[in-house]
């Protein structure tokens, strides 16, 4: 077998108590692979580590055990600085996750400072990323307040784009969007991965929503991995009991 | 049987400007109707105006009238009797709307104070209250933080259920919750409409979740009704291109073949003080014609169906 994009194994992570000695135990045990090109569902209830699982995957945070390769390095070792631009993140608020007082252009560009990309070549990219999720050049003169939600986390994810990643982690990347924004990202995320093989790890509480972007879901329940398979083997043949209550919660507007 | 609540040609005007514009309803006892739309039709500020708390300059104009007593026309005093106590509603944001520094017991008891009940009476139908939303487990004395969003959601529904109000408005209650507490609310919510014959006005942008509860919906588009009826049948065949276009953008469940693309509707909401003449959505309409910027079109249908639409879509 290949060496996957992402391999993530036997994660743990603690969290002090205030008050208390003892930790609480959020993720026990976690393991996971991301191939290439591919997208993987990350579902749970709220409470079920699936943020924490999303911020040791973007570098954000530690595990206390087990580890994080990406093409077979180290993530939190000394290769890290070299594999960052490669994963991007996306998050759920376009509105608190965007600086209100810098030019988009500003935004979409900033990953590629810290890269040193000279400002000439910044401003090409920037534009290609804009281009990428349809947003016009002239956007990059724009403030993020002059933009609607939809159009705020397409420009998120062309923060993300601009450095070319293999790979995005979107963590619930739709939630605080209306139902025909929301139909807009989706779009877009389904697009990019069919074009740029873009590689995602899509989290999400939205099982309708999980199922329409990933071709594999990784199920969470109180820090555990419950279920992992192919998104359309494990809807139609849950083998855990949490699974199906997820499937059973997913409303429907017209009933068959 | 006779509507409870009867809401005829409201309006809420900003000065010149019209935030919301003939605004029609009738909701009848145990009944639930849902109010769908995008952000910024409107869903918010109809809630705030039936509840009588617009802020100023904010005007309502129009008849709410509560089994036959307008309560545009009350004054603040009264409607202070009727708020929370017949007509309750339930906020969005739980974390927000709870005090952080008192134990979720007096907070479902302190409205039952407020309207006369005695200590011990109001803390014992307090317990009730939180064990009939699913809180049998939790302690009077826990505080907000120490809740689940969900848990949260339930301390509300018992705080708006303290006075046994006849209508129970809820907005956008589920946005903050996942799917499954999701669907466990909406359960509760239905049931305990089913049970105490309380009216329910089910605020969302979600088109399943309101389908899961509501018989009757009501489609808003930038402040006017577009379409309003029988929740089965405008999913089921919708006559408004708007509410085709909201069906179109969300996902169905598991009849969506994964990857497909959605129907997204192009453009945003206009801002009222800038609708375009006549029908406000032609401009992202596929089936926009000429006369449809002409003037702005009635409701109009057979039977309970209605669609502000000069050119409808053909039901089967």
């Amino acid at each position: 077998m290949t060496e996957p994009l992402l391999r993530a194994k036997n994660l743990v992570r603690d969290y002090p108590q205030p008050g208390s000695r003892t930790k609480r135990r959020v993720l026990h045990g976690i393991d996971l692979e991301v191939a290439k090109g591919e997208c993987l569902g990350i579902i749970g209830e709220s409470g079920s580590g699936k943020s924490t699982l999303a911020r040791i995957l973007m570098g954000l945070e530690a595990p206390d055990e087990g580890s994080v390769t990406f093409r077979g390095s180290d993530f939190f070792g000394p290769a890290r600085r070299a594999i960052r631009p490669h994963i991007q993140a996306v998050f759920q608020d376009p509105y608190g996750s965007l600086d209100p007082r810098q030019r988009v252009g500003a935004i979409v560009g900033e990953p590629l400072i810290a890269l040193g990309v000279g400002r000439a070549a910044r401003q090409s990219r920037v534009a290609a990323a804009l281009a990428e999720v349809s947003l016009p050049a002239e956007a990059a003169e724009k403030y993020p307040a002059m933009f609607s939600g939809g159009q705020r986390q397409r420009i998120a994810i062309a923060r993300a784009l601009v450095t070319r990643p293999a790979l995005v982690i979107a963590d619930e990347p739709v939630s605080a969007l209306d139902v025909s924004v929301q139909a807009q990202v989706l779009n877009l995320l389904v697009d990019l991965r069919a074009r740029l093989g873009l590689a995602c790890v899509f989290i999400s509480h939205d099982l309708a929503v999980v199922r329409h972007v990933a071709q594999r879901v990784l199920v969470l329940q109180a820090g555990r991995s419950v279920e992992q398979g192919e998104t359309a083997a494990v809807l139609r043949n849950p083998a855990n009991p949490f699974t199906r209550s997820l499937i059973d919660a997913v409303p429907k507007p017209v009933r068959s | 049987m006779n509507g409870v609540l009867e809401v005829r040609d409201l309006r809420v005007n900003l000065r010149q400007t019209r935030l919301l514009d003939g605004i029609d309803l009738s909701l009848a006892r145990g009944e639930a109707i849902g109010i769908v739309g995008e952000s910024g039709c409107g869903k918010s500020l109809f809630a705030l105006a039936l509840m009588g708390l617009l802020p100023p300059p904010l005007r309502a104009t129009g008849s709410v009238c509560l089994d036959g007593q307008n309560l545009l026309a009350l004054p603040e005093g009264a409607m202070c009797r009727i708020r929370g106590k017949r007509l309750a509603m339930v906020f969005q944001e739980p974390m927000l709307a709870l005090n952080p520094v008192q134990p979720i017991g007096r907070q479902v008891a302190e409205g039952m104070r407020l309207h006369g009940l005695g200590r011990a009476d109001a803390e014992a139908k307090a317990r009730r209250l939180l064990n009939r939303v699913g809180l049998a487990r939790v302690r009077p004395d826990a505080y907000p933080h120490t809740l689940s969003g969900g848990q949260r959601q339930r301390v509300m529904i018992a705080i708006a259920l303290a006075s046994d109000p006849d209508i129970l408005i809820a907005d956008e209650f589920s946005t903050a919750l996942d799917m499954v507490t999701q669907a466990q609310i909406i359960r509760l919510l239905a049931e305990l409409s089913a049970e105490t014959q309380m009216g329910l006005l089910l605020i969302s942008h979600d088109l399943g979740l309101v389908a899961e509860a509501a018989s009757k919906t009501l489609v808003l588009y930038a402040g006017r009704p577009a379409e309003s009826g029988p929740t089965r049948q405008i999913f089921a065949a919708p006559r408004h291109p708007y509410t085709q276009g909201l069906l179109g953008a969300t996902l169905h469940g598991t009849d969506t073949p994964p990857g497909k693309v959605l129907a997204a509707i192009p453009g945003q909401v206009p801002d009222p003080a800038h609708r375009p003449e006549g029908c406000a959505f032609a401009p992202r309409c596929g089936r926009a014609a000429p006369d449809c910027c002409a003037g702005v079109p009635d409701m109009a249908g057979r039977n309970a169906n209605l669609a502000a639409c000069l050119h409808p879509l053909a039901q089967p």
